[in-house]
C-alpha cells in the first residue's frame, strides 16, 4: 500500500507546509529551502538505496500525485503574491479570520521586507520542482490535457519551450554537440545554465519553425508553440503585476531565474561530460544515474535517469535504476550542492568519466571523449589522454 | 484498498500487420504502440528515442488507417506525410496494415513510353537530357533507368536518373557521350527531340537510405564524371527536404573530373545549399589538367586527396569532426574511380554498411548498382 504514495512527498507534504509556512511565517521561509536540503541529504545519506520497481495496478493514483501538484504549487505561488501585495489580496486575511483565529494581514506586516525576500527565495527554490512533473507530462505527447497542464507548469517558470526542445532536441541529441542541455566537460554549472537556458530557445524555436512550414502554417501565429508558451508566462506576468505592481514583476522574475537555475543544475548533473556519436542508440551509459532512495522517490524517479532515456517511453514508476559507470552517489540534492561549487564538482565528476572513457565508451566515443577532455582544461581529464 | 477498482480484463480486436520487405504477418492488438508489438514479437526493427524524434523507426503505411500517437509534421514534410510516412515507436494500430519498414519503392519497375524533349551541353562531354513520360512514374535520386529508343536496334542501356520523382512525368539524366556509343550518341543529339522511346524505371537501391541512420551525421558524396548527375540530384533532395535547418546532414562533396572544362554544376549546388544554410563543401579533383595551366586546384586522383580533404573539411566546420564512423558515404561515377575510393576510406577506418555506390562501366555504359 506504501507503495502507492513513495512518489507523493512533494504533492502531499512538502509544497503544503512551504504554502503554509510563507503564509503563517513568512519571516521564516528561508528554513524551507534550508529543510527540504537538509531531510533529502540525510535521507539520502543514512538510508540504503531504492532500487525497487514496485508493480502497481492502479495508475490513477500514481498519476493523480502529478496531477495534484498543479493546484497546490498553483496555491503556493499564490501565497508569495498575497506576501508580497500591498494589502489584503482577494480579501483572503478577512475571510479566513471569520473561520479560524488567525490574522495572516497582521502576520505579513509584521514580517515586512525580510518576509517578503524570506518568501521569495522558498518560492524560487521549490518551484524548480515545476520542471520535473511537468517532465512526466509533456512526454505524454498523445495526451492534450497533460500537455497543456505541462506546459503550464512550465510557463510559470518561464519555460514552457522545454515541452518541445526536451523531447525533440534532447532526447535525440543528448550528449552531442547538438545538444544544448549536455553539459560539456570543464564546463561550471554557470556558464551551462546560460548557454543551455538561451540554447533550448534556439532548439525549440527551430523544431517549431520545421512543424509550422511542414504543416503549412504561419511562424508567426498562435500556431507557435514556443510563442504560446511565452503568451502564458506573459498572463501570469500580468497577474503579478495586478497583484503587486513592479514589485510582483521583480519578484516574480527572480522566482523565474532561481527556479530555472535549480533545474538546469539537475540538467547539468544528469549528463555532465557525457559523449555519444551523432545518431548512435542512446544507452543508460549516455546519462549519469542516482539510486539513492529520497532522489528517486521525491524526484519521480528523475533519479533514474539512464533507464529514462534509454527507455524513454516508460512512465516514471517503471523506470530502473542501473549500474552505470557515472553515479550520483550523494544523491540528486547533494549533488546540485556539489555541482554549485564548480572546483569540488570537477574533482567529484572528472574521476568518474575517466572512468568512463576507459571502461563504457565504444571506440568512437574515445575518440570524442579525448576531444573533450582536451577541451576541457580540466587536469584530471586531460591527465586521462595520457 | 484501490481492489474495487480492479479492471477485468477486456477483449481486445486484433489485427493483421504485414511487414514488407520480410513479408512477415504478426497479429497485433487494437491500439497497440507498433514499435513495441513489433519487438515483442522479436521483429528485428530499428528504433532508438522512442519518443518521435529521431526517426530512427521510420516506416511507410502502404495500407491501413493507424493513428499517430504524435503530430507527424514535427519530423516528416508534408509529401512525406502525404507518401504515408510514420514513426513506429508513435504509430498505434488500429486496422489491418501493410507496412514498410525501409524507404524502398513499394511499386516495382514499369515499362512506359516517352519523348526526348530536351538535350543542353553541360559540358563538351557530359550532357543533361530530359525526357517526357506518357506516364508518371516514382523513383529516388540515384536509382537508374533503362532508356531505349525505338528507331535504334539495340539492347536497353542504363543511366541514373537526376532527382527523386514522385508521380513525375518528367526525368533528367546526365548523359557521357562517347563518339563510339550508339545511345549516348543518339540520345544527345538535339535533332532526335521529340522522337520515341521506351523507359524502364526504377532499379537499383543506390541511395541515401534514411532508414535507422541519424539526419544530421555528415556525407560525403563522391563523384566522378556525370556522375555528378545523380549525386548533385541526392543533395539537391537533401538540401531541399532540411533547408534551414541546424541539424541537416552537412556533405562534403568530392568531384573528380579529367579537366577544368568538365567542371559544371558545382556552382549552382553551392548557391543551393547556401540558400538552404547547410554546410557544402566542394572539392575538385582534376587527373588529365594539362601541367601548367591556370588551376590551382588538386591533380591526380580522388582516392589520392580524400584523407586530406576530410582533414580539411574537419578543419572548417565543427560538424565535420567526427569519427570515420559517423560519416555516410554515397559513390557515383567510373568503375576504377569508385573501387580506389572505397579501398582508401576502408583504410581510414570506414565500414562498408556505411557506403553505398554506383558503378558506370565506360564504354559499354551499363550501370551497376549495389549496397555493399
Amino acid at each position: 500500500m506504501y507503495k502507492y504514495f513513495k512518489h507523493s512527498y512533494l504533492t502531499c507534504f512538502i509544497v503544503p507546509s512551504a504554502a503554509m509556512t510563507v503564509f503563517l511565517a513568512p519571516q521564516w521561509a528561508f528554513l524551507v529551502p534550508v529543510a527540504i536540503i537538509l531531510i533529502n541529504a540525510l535521507v539520502d545519506i543514512l538510508t540504503p538505496p531504492d532500487r525497487s520497481v514496485p508493480s502497481y495496478s492502479q495508475h490513477w493514483v500514481l498519476d493523480s500525485m502529478v496531477y495534484l501538484y498543479v493546484p497546490i504549487v498553483s496555491l503556493y505561488m499564490f501565497s508569495l503574491m498575497w506576501i508580497v501585495s500591498p494589502g489584503d489580496l482577494l480579501g483572503l486575511s478577512a475571510a479566513l479570520s471569520s473561520l479560524v483565529p488567525v490574522n495572516l494581514l497582521a502576520i505579513k506586516q509584521e514580517a515586512g521586507l525580510g518576509g517578503m525576500i524570506a518568501s521569495t527565495i522558498a518560492v524560487g527554490y521549490v518551484l524548480s520542482s515545476n520542471h520535473l512533473y511537468a517532465h512526466e507530462l509533456v512526454h505524454r505527447t498523445t495526451d492534450k490535457v497533460a500537455m497543456l497542464i505541462g506546459r503550464y507548469l512550465l510557463a510559470m517558470t518561464g519555460d514552457a519551450q522545454f515541452s518541445i526542445s526536451h523531447v525533440y532536441s534532447h532526447h535525440r541529441n543528448v550528449g552531442t554537440d547538438l545538444d544544448s542541455a549536455t553539459a560539456r566537460r570543464g564546463e561550471s554549472v554557470y556558464a551551462f545554465f546560460i548557454r543551455s537556458s538561451l540554447g533550448q530557445y534556439r532548439e525549440s524555436w527551430e523544431v517549431e519553425s520545421q512543424r509550422l512550414a511542414n504543416s503549412g502554417k504561419p511562424l508567426l501565429s498562435l500556431h507557435n508553440r514556443v510563442l504560446t508558451g511565452l503568451a502564458m508566462t506573459a498572463a501570469i506576468y500580468v497577474l503579478w503585476y495586478l497583484a503587486a505592481g513592479l514589485l510582483g514583476v521583480a519578484v516574480y522574475t527572480f522566482v523565474i531565474v532561481l527556479a530555472k537555475f535549480l533545474f538546469e543544475t539537475v540538467n547539468y548533473i544528469e549528463h555532465y561530460g557525457v559523449v555519444r556519436v551523432p545518431g548512435s542508440k542512446v544507452e543508460p551509459r549516455h546519462s549519469w544515474d542516482c539510486d539513492s532512495r529520497m532522489s528517486s522517490n521525491a524526484l519521480l524517479n528523475l533519479s533514474r535517469h539512464a533507464d529514462h532515456h534509454a527507455n524513454a517511453h516508460k512512465r516514471y514508476w517503471e523506470l530502473e535504476a542501473v549500474d552505470t559507470s557515472l553515479q550520483l552517489k550523494y544523491g540528486y540534492i547533494g549533488t546540485i550542492v556539489v555541482a554549485m561549487i564548480p572546483f569540488w564538482w570537477h574533482r567529484f565528476a572528472a574521476p568518474q568519466l575517466a572512468q568512463w572513457d576507459r571502461n563504457s565508451a565504444s571506440p568512437e566515443e574515445k575518440i570524442l571523449a579525448k576531444q573533450a577532455n582536451q577541451l576541457s582544461l580540466n587536469p584530471i581529464l586531460m591527465r586521462g589522454n595520457d | 484498498m484501490f481492489g474495487l477498482f480492479q479492471r477485468k480484463p477486456k477483449e481486445t480486436a486484433k489485427f493483421e500487420v504485414r511487414f514488407l520487405p520480410a513479408n512477415t504477418t504478426l497479429q497485433i492488438e487494437q491500439g497497440s504502440n507498433l514499435l513495441e508489438a513489433a519487438l515483442r514479437h522479436g521483429m528485428p526493427a530499428p528504433y532508438n528515442c522512442r519518443v518521435g524524434a529521431c526517426k530512427t523507426c521510420q516506416i511507410k503505411v502502404i495500407e491501413g488507417r493507424p493513428k499517430s500517437l504524435m503530430e507527424r509534421e514535427y519530423v516528416f514534410s508534408r509529401q512525406e506525410i502525404e507518401a504515408g510516412t510514420y514513426l513506429a515507436c508513435q504509430t498505434a494500430v488500429h486496422s489491418d496494415m501493410v507496412i514498410a519498414w525501409d524507404n524502398s519503392e513499394p511499386d516495382g519497375a514499369a515499362k512506359v513510353g516517352a519523348r526526348l524533349l530536351e538535350v543542353r551541353p553541360m559540358t563538351a562531354r557530359i550532357h543533361r537530357v530530359r525526357l517526357q513520360l506518357d506516364a508518371p512514374l516514382s523513383w529516388r535520386a540515384g536509382q537508374f533507368a533503362r532508356l531505349q529508343p525505338f528507331e535504334l536496334d539495340i539492347t536497353a542501356r542504363s543511366y541514373s536518373m537526376i532527382a527523386a520523382g514522385h508521380h513525375a512525368d518528367i526525368v533528367e539524366f546526365d548523359i557521357t557521350h562517347y563518339p563510339d556509343g550508339a545511345l549516348s550518341s543518339w540520345i544527345v543529339d538535339p535533332a532526335n527531340a521529340g522522337k520515341p522511346l521506351s523507359i524502364e524505371a526504377p532499379f537499383g537501391d543506390f541511395g541515401l537510405d534514411e532508414t535507422g541512420s541519424d539526419t544530421s551525421l555528415p556525407l560525403l558524396c563522391i563523384a566522378g564524371g556525370s556522375g555528378l548527375g545523380a549525386i548533385g540530384g541526392m543533395i539537391g533532395t537533401c538540401l531541399d527536404k532540411f533547408s534551414g535547418s541546424p541539424t541537416a546532414r552537412p556533405v562534403v562533396l568530392v568531384y573528380g573530373a579529367r579537366d577544368q572544362k568538365e567542371i559544371y554544376a558545382l556552382d549552382e549546388l553551392q548557391r543551393r545549399a547556401e540558400a538552404a544554410q547547410i554546410p557544402l563543401s566542394v572539392n575538385v579533383v582534376l587527373d588529365r589538367e594539362p601541367a601548367g595551366s591556370s588551376w590551382a586546384g588538386r591533380r591526380g586522383y580522388v582516392a589520392e586527396h580524400l584523407t586530406d580533404i576530410l582533414a580539411e573539411a574537419a578543419r572548417h566546420n565543427d560538424r565535420f569532426r567526427l569519427p570515420a564512423s559517423a560519416w555516410h558515404v554515397l559513390l557515383c561515377g567510373p568503375t576504377p574511380l569508385v573501387d580506389s575510393a572505397i579501398a582508401t576510406l576502408r583504410q581510414a577506418g570506414m565500414h562498408p554498411d556505411q557506403m553505398s555506390f554506383d558503378k558506370y562501366e565506360q564504354g559499354v555504359a551499363a550501370t551497376t548498382a549495389a549496397v555493399i
